[in-house]
């Protein structure tokens, strides 16, 4: 009896082979890496809650994207809806001053591949979203995505 | 003969795998998934810059919403769900009825002389309390009703869907149904809809 207890006690455990498990997550984080694309903006007035819509259809590939969100910050109560272009906050006419100085650097030829891509809370009132819409118009950016969810 | 058998040291893998788990992480964390999908829509010009033209009262549909999220199409109170069709017996104008738009012929590569409602004109109005919600069910209805000509006709005349033809056919079908929605400025109070 007392040998057995003895023999038991002097048995290793085989050390597990750890070399797989970096290669899994490696493996995982490239997959990832291809998947996604790295979040751009904070958002700044609050979650912003899209629409849905049933046709949809994607970017082009080669547009160049300006995103202006519009929605109510949560934190203050008597808050108003308020606009945030990339990542800044924003009044209508700093829209406007915006898009001028951003068409002011690149080639004219590439003015029609300006887009603005809104999103915007479902609830918001489109008083606010009109305003944005004809700051937009008269600095000649006449591409706009409503940004929408299937 | 055991005495010359070397075994290869084991590699402590334990450490890399940290390392590369705290990298997956950290991906994840700033990344995100989202695929930008949207409604595509192109502004008219800035008023001013030209003349707007005359348009004929029957080649304009008038779609309005209201403050409280009604629908109104010409003259009546219609449900969402109807308007797609309104739209669409509006655009095609099948039988050439006078009160729906006028069509004039015109040569599209691929399809010969087609009719088409060319000066037809969607004109899209709400109020400044109109919620975000409603304008883009309206611009959904709008967008899938030309979706459907579309489609319908290539789907005729190829026997496919629109999606798959190729971009020259595409532009010819999209040439049959231009989009001509009109972006009205929202009537009411200027501060009303901000409060």
């Amino acid at each position: 009896m007392k040998k057995r207890f003895v023999n038991s006690e002097k048995h290793e455990v085989p050390g597990i082979n750890m070399i797989a498990l970096p290669t899994i997550f490696l493996i995982l984080l490239f997959f990832f890496m291809m998947l996604t694309n790295i979040r751009d903006d904070k958002l700044r007035v609050g979650a912003v809650d899209a629409p849905q819509a049933t046709e949809l259809s994607s970017l082009g590939k080669k547009a160049i994207v300006t995103t202006i969100y519009i929605g109510k910050p949560v934190s203050s109560v008597k808050s108003d809806y308020r606009i945030q272009l990339n990542d800044q906050v924003m009044t209508v006419a700093g829209v406007e001053a915006y898009m001028n100085k951003k068409k002011a650097l690149i080639k004219s030829a590439e003015y029609s591949l300006i887009t603005v891509m809104l999103k915007v809370d479902k609830n918001t009132p489109m008083g606010i979203v009109s305003d944005v819409k004809q700051a937009l118009r008269r600095s000649d950016v006449l591409n706009i995505v409503y940004s929408a969810r299937p | 003969m055991r005495r010359f058998q070397r075994l290869a040291p084991e590699i402590d893998a334990y450490w890399a795998s940290c390392v590369a788990f705290v990298l997956l992480i950290f991906f994840i964390v700033i990344s995100s998934v989202n695929v930008d999908l949207g409604l595509q829509r192109h502004l008219p010009p800035s008023v001013g810059k030209y003349a707007p033209e005359k348009i004929l009262p029957r080649n304009i549909l008038n779609i309005c919403l209201t403050d409280t999220d009604e629908l109104i199409c010409g003259n009546q109170v219609i449900g969402i769900g109807d308007l797609r069709k309104v739209v669409k017996a509006f655009i095609s104008n099948p039988e050439n009825n006078k009160d729906l738009p006028e069509k004039e012929f015109r040569k599209i590569p691929f399809l010969g002389n087609m009719p088409i409602a060319a000066k037809h004109v969607i004109s899209v109005q709400c109020g400044r309390k109109t919620t975000y919600q409603a304008y883009i069910d309206v611009q959904n209805e709008l967008i899938g009703a030309y979706n459907e000509l579309r489609n319908e006709l290539s789907e005729k005349r190829w026997k496919v869907k629109y999606l798959e033809l190729s971009p020259e056919k595409q532009r010819a079908i999209a040439a049959c149904y231009p989009i001509r929605i009109s972006e009205a400025e929202p009537v009411g109070n200027k501060e009303g809809g901000m409060k």
